[in-house]
């Protein structure tokens, strides 16, 4: 029985004759060489993102806002605000040169702004959700509507960041005039609802936890370290993560420009900031566990976020292959918010492919312009 | 007992405390490789011989006081102190006991708090062990399944005659087999059990060093985690109120603004 089911060492594998074999190798050695070249030829400043042009126009502890220098003449919108999560950083939309949702919007003529969290450490342990979308993002949304003496702006969320915008939306609906949000997650447990191989690992991993997991790992770390978060986005894609530094990095390795790409996105995923404990509490807790969002329960500065007080036009931008954020988590929001204005608009692509990837992220780019033009 | 069997007495004691004071100490380098069983032996050797000196100790000042050649109370009690192994180990009576740990380190009382944090962390990490090893027996049957399909399958093209035109393409089947049944286990009870056992273990491990380095902290006049933890926490209120009254400092300013406004454009309508 045990020796029937025991796996047997395959008979002869490879249909490969000895000369074609050393050909093989001797491929694989030239690549090595032109790669070590390439490695000793790289410098840091070959690999810098989110280069486009920007000043910074306000700041409080550890929150920066930026406003990007115009690329084009202004077509006159209100301003966009970008807003990013605490997981990972906004520069992932201003990747490179030719890979930047910044810079497309820009040559959209947008006068666009970005809010950058800064590197939340141990100290920042007790900023909550509520501190970042009632306090650093009104903020941000006030100065903005101020130095443009406009009541109401545009926001554009991304992710974690998303979930902030929406929550301002609803609690603020006087102060937005559109929303756009990108790869956002609404309904955290709209996972269930497709059975795709390695999407929304996320979703079922923290539901598997109890909230007692949940308070003593903060309560051991202070925060949620983003290196653990890379851990868990590395379990998404296993055998992906053992190939990275070997197998994809070798084929990366056959061009300066793809072998560049490669390290400015090793940049970005290196560039994780922490998570402030008490904000992945609410996090973890009252979204991925208790799906307060889509049902209108989340409590923030003690007042509940409604989504039918959003009342803003809507554009919702999911990515087909999304494994991080599953699309029907995204378009849960459709039918919750208190207008009809609500479009939706699927791209190919990954969670990161959107933004960075050749086709999806030219779409992005002009869908959201074309979008808020019509929404002026 | 004489003088000098008093002496002798003292050495004794001496000896048999120091070996079992020494004794856990020593052991406390090699920590990783520890055993509860050896940890437990040790603190057991210590609470022997501190229980022997505390024996001895009465003895002694038993002795003293009812021997015939020792009639004096006051050097009956001067001797008494000196025979306790508290006030040995603490320096001089003349220091109360809480200020002599405060300035000096430990006394028994305090290494045995230190013997039993160490305990608790050797635990935690036993039990973090004990979960890893749980968790990588889930990976490892999940990559036998995996090296099984494949090999299956290799050998079904080798039968056929379908051989893998590459080393990178076989490599590359080999990944998206091993992908799709590790995709598989990661959403298998198994797999979220034992990874969760890991995650709550190492949580357990880090707040268990967290205790012991509290204790340390607090014991050498150093900040503890939690007194960081709790000016942190009052810093962040204070931002928060310094935010809010900026805010209203700043709403005022404009309604006040708006109100001058207003009274000049009354002023030029009335003027």
């Amino acid at each position: 029985m045990a020796d029937r089911d025991a796996p047997k060492a395959p008979a002869a594998p490879l249909a490969l004759s000895p000369a074609e074999m050393l050909a093989e190798v001797a491929d694989l050695g030239r690549r090595i060489s032109e790669g070590a070249k390439l490695f000793s030829d790289v410098r840091d400043a070959d690999v810098q993102i989110a280069t486009t042009p920007k000043d910074l126009v306000w700041s409080q502890d550890k929150v920066s806002l930026y406003r990007y220098r115009p690329l084009a003449p202004s077509k006159g919108l209100p301003p966009v605000l970008i807003v990013y999560g605490l997981i990972g950083r906004y520069t992932m939309a201003d990747l490179q040169e030719d890979r930047s949702l910044v810079r497309n919007l820009l040559n959209l003529g947008l006068d666009l702004y970005v809010v950058d969290w800064g590197n939340p450490g141990r100290a920042d342990r007790y900023v909550t959700i509520d501190d970042y979308v009632d306090d650093y993002l009104a903020e941000c949304v006030a100065f903005i509507g101020a130095a443009a003496g406009r009541d109401r702006i545009n926001l554009l969320g991304i992710c974690e960041g998303g979930v902030f915008t929406t929550c301002y939306a609803a609690l603020y609906p006087e102060r937005v005039n559109a929303m756009v949000l990108t790869i956002t997650p609404i309904d955290f447990h709209a996972d269930t609802r497709e059975s795709r191989a390695g999407h929304g690992f996320i979703n079922v991993w923290t539901r598997s936890l109890s909230p007692e997991d949940v308070d003593r790992l903060i309560d051991a770390q202070g925060s949620l370290p983003g290196a653990f978060m890379g851990s868990v986005f590395s379990m998404m894609t296993p055998m992906r993560t053992m190939t990275k530094y070997n197998l994809d990095l070798l084929d990366a390795l056959d061009d300066k420009k793809k072998f560049l790409n490669f390290l400015r996105m090793e940049k970005w995923i290196a560039d994780r900031p922490d998570h402030p404990g008490e904000a992945a509490k609410q996090w973890l807790k009252d979204l991925y566990q208790d799906n307060k969002l889509v049902r209108s329960e989340f409590v923030l500065g003690g007042r509940t976020v409604d989504l039918k007080h959003i009342a803003c036009p809507v554009l919702n931008v999911f990515a087909q292959d999304d494994h991080i954020i599953p699309p029907a988590t995204s378009q849960a929001l459709k039918g919750k918010i208190g207008t009809e204005d609500y479009t939706e608009l699927g791209l190919p692509g990954g969670h990161v492919g959107v933004f960075v990837g050749g086709k999806a992220q030219r779409l992005l780019g002009s869908g959201i312009a074309d979008w808020l033009g019509a929404r002026g | 007992m004489d003088q000098f069997d008093a002496f002798k007495a003292m050495g004794e004691f001496w000896a048999r405390a120091g070996a079992g004071i020494l004794a856990p100490g020593a052991s406390w380098p090699s920590f990783p490789q520890a055993d509860l069983a050896g940890l437990a032996a040790a603190q057991s050797s210590l609470a022997q011989a501190w229980a022997s000196a505390t024996a001895l100790s009465q003895t002694l000042t038993a002795s003293l006081k009812s021997g015939a050649g020792a009639p004096d109370p006051t050097a009956g009690a001067v001797l008494a102190r000196i025979f306790d192994p508290q006030a040995w180990l603490g320096g001089s009576a003349e220091f109360d006991a809480v200020l002599t740990r405060m300035a000096e380190g430990p006394q028994l009382a305090d290494l045995w708090q230190t013997e039993r944090r160490y305990g608790a962390l050797l635990n935690a990490w036993a039990t973090l062990r004990r979960a890893q090893s749980e968790h990588q027996t889930v990976m490892l049957d999940a990559w036998t399944r995996a090296a099984g399909t494949f090999a299956q399958e290799a050998n079904t093209r080798a039968e056929r005659g379908e051989g893998f035109a590459s080393a990178r393409a076989m490599m590359t089947h080999w990944i998206e087999t091993a992908n799709a049944v590790l995709l598989e286990v990661q959403r298998s009870d198994a797999f979220l059990a034992s990874q969760r056992a890991v995650l709550k273990a190492s949580t357990d491990l880090r707040l268990a060093q967290q205790d012991l380095s509290a204790f340390l902290a607090d014991f050498y006049g150093q900040p503890t985690r939690a007194e960081l933890d709790d000016v942190h926490k009052s810093l962040t209120e204070l931002r928060r109120e310094v935010r809010a009254l900026r805010r209203e400092r700043r709403a005022a300013a404009r309604a006040s603004m708006r109100h001058d406004a207003g009274a000049r454009t009354a002023e030029e309508a009335h003027g």
